[in-house]
């Protein structure tokens, strides 16, 4: 690793993973690099970033039943989880065919719940598409991560739910990326 | 059933299951209800129907390797054919208290091929969106029909015969879509035999 971008840099998360880098890292924000915004992301510089870490999350935290989710956060919240990281990944191997590529889904993806379907959706389909590309990028390593619930600056925690800390999530996103381990889940304790 | 809308009604398979519906059926065009516009979307009225078909994508077929994919082809995809989906599904449970709702998926959401990511990609979320969702809406009959390959208007002789299997024949996927929807059938797989 030369240099890593991080993408969803402000969050807990992201400081985190900012704060512990092996190497450079670019950590854009949103006036920089918008998700929403596809001529943002088109001329995004990666910076000679040979890894990029996505762990931007629009709507996470966020529990409606489905058909109280507000339309308009519905739309948004999809068209940058899942256009936005998708014209990202895209842009990426356009420019790099041999670096990294990580992507902190959710241990939703297995829960399921019926309160955040459009959260776990967004992540799952941004998983099964890495697993699709593999194949065809054999020089990219394509990581995939089901973190359980940690601490974020958008929702509070469940009392039956044991969060693990920032700097547990961001050790095993280091571990894996050394030791090229291609998905990862990791449940929660109750 | 009293009255079905349905999506996709300009394809084969739409045009298919208009002339074989056993109710009055609304096949709006894109201009009347456009996937790819959460406005429209939001302004059509839905009360009237109790029967919501979604066989409506756009890409099928289509195949670029993932980073040579036209990015405004790849974006306008994904728009339609997952948030628009998604977002109409929604709206069609908010305006209705209850109804039948089908899915026709894609073979492909097994197969995953890389060069059609667009497609069943979406496919897949909307199947597992629906899965889910169908624990919480008990007043609504969930059913996702996952047919093999069957010949459309982009298909050539040349594509119709590389397919390691025979393809189906489009009134084997009608018969099923209305005997899924008249028996509360959740989920079917479809397939064509091996042609070996």
């Amino acid at each position: 690793m030369n240099k890593i971008c991080i993408i969803g840099g402000t969050c807990y998360l992201g400081e985190q993973l900012i704060k512990t880098a092996p190497c450079d890292v670019i950590a854009p924000d949103r006036n920089t690099l918008d998700l929403n915004n596809i001529n943002s992301i088109e001329n995004f510089n990666f910076q000679g970033a040979d890894t990029l870490i996505i762990c931007s999350r629009s709507g996470g935290g966020e529990r409606y039943k489905f058909t109280e989710w507000p339309s308009s956060n519905l739309v948004k919240n999809l068209d940058a989880n899942i256009t936005g990281t998708v014209l990202l990944i895209q842009k990426f191997l356009q420019y790099c065919t041999t670096g990294t590529i990580v992507f902190v889904g959710s241990i939703a993806t297995k829960n399921r719940s019926l309160y955040n379907v459009p959260y776990w959706a967004s992540k799952q389909i941004i998983i099964d598409i890495l697993d699709a590309l593999r194949n065809d990028y054999p020089e990219t390593l394509f990581i995939t991560f089901n973190p359980p619930s940690f601490p974020s600056k958008r929702h509070e925690v469940r009392s039956n739910e044991k969060e693990r800390t920032n700097q547990e999530v961001a050790d095993w996103i280091w571990w894996m990326i050394e030791n090229r381990i291609n998905h990862l889940d990791v449940y929660m304790q109750y | 059933m009293k009255k079905i809308l349905l999506t996709g009604g300009s394809s084969l398979l739409g045009q298919q299951i208009i002339t074989s519906a056993p109710c009055e059926i609304v096949a709006p065009s894109s201009l009347e209800l456009d996937l790819s516009s959460a406005n429209s979307i939001d302004s059509f009225d839905f009360k009237d129907y109790d029967c919501l078909i979604l066989t409506a994508m756009t890409g099928g077929g289509i195949r670029h390797r993932f980073n040579e994919y036209p990015t405004e082809l790849l974006t306008n995809n994904i728009q339609t054919n997952l948030i628009g989906n998604l977002h109409l599904l929604q709206k069609f449970l908010c305006s209705v208290d209850s109804g039948k709702i089908l899915f026709v998926s894609s073979r492909s959401v097994y197969t995953k091929p890389s060069n059609t990511i667009d497609y069943w990609v979406s496919k897949l979320a909307i199947h597992q969106a629906i899965d889910a969702l169908r624990k919480d809406y008990a007043n609504f009959q969930f059913c996702v029909l996952t047919p093999g390959p069957f010949a459309n208007r982009r298909m050539d002789t040349n594509k119709r015969n590389s397919q390691d299997i025979e393809l189906l024949d489009i009134k084997k996927i009608t018969d099923t879509v209305w005997f899924m929807l008249e028996n509360n059938i959740n989920s079917v797989n479809l397939t064509g035999k091996n042609k070996q």
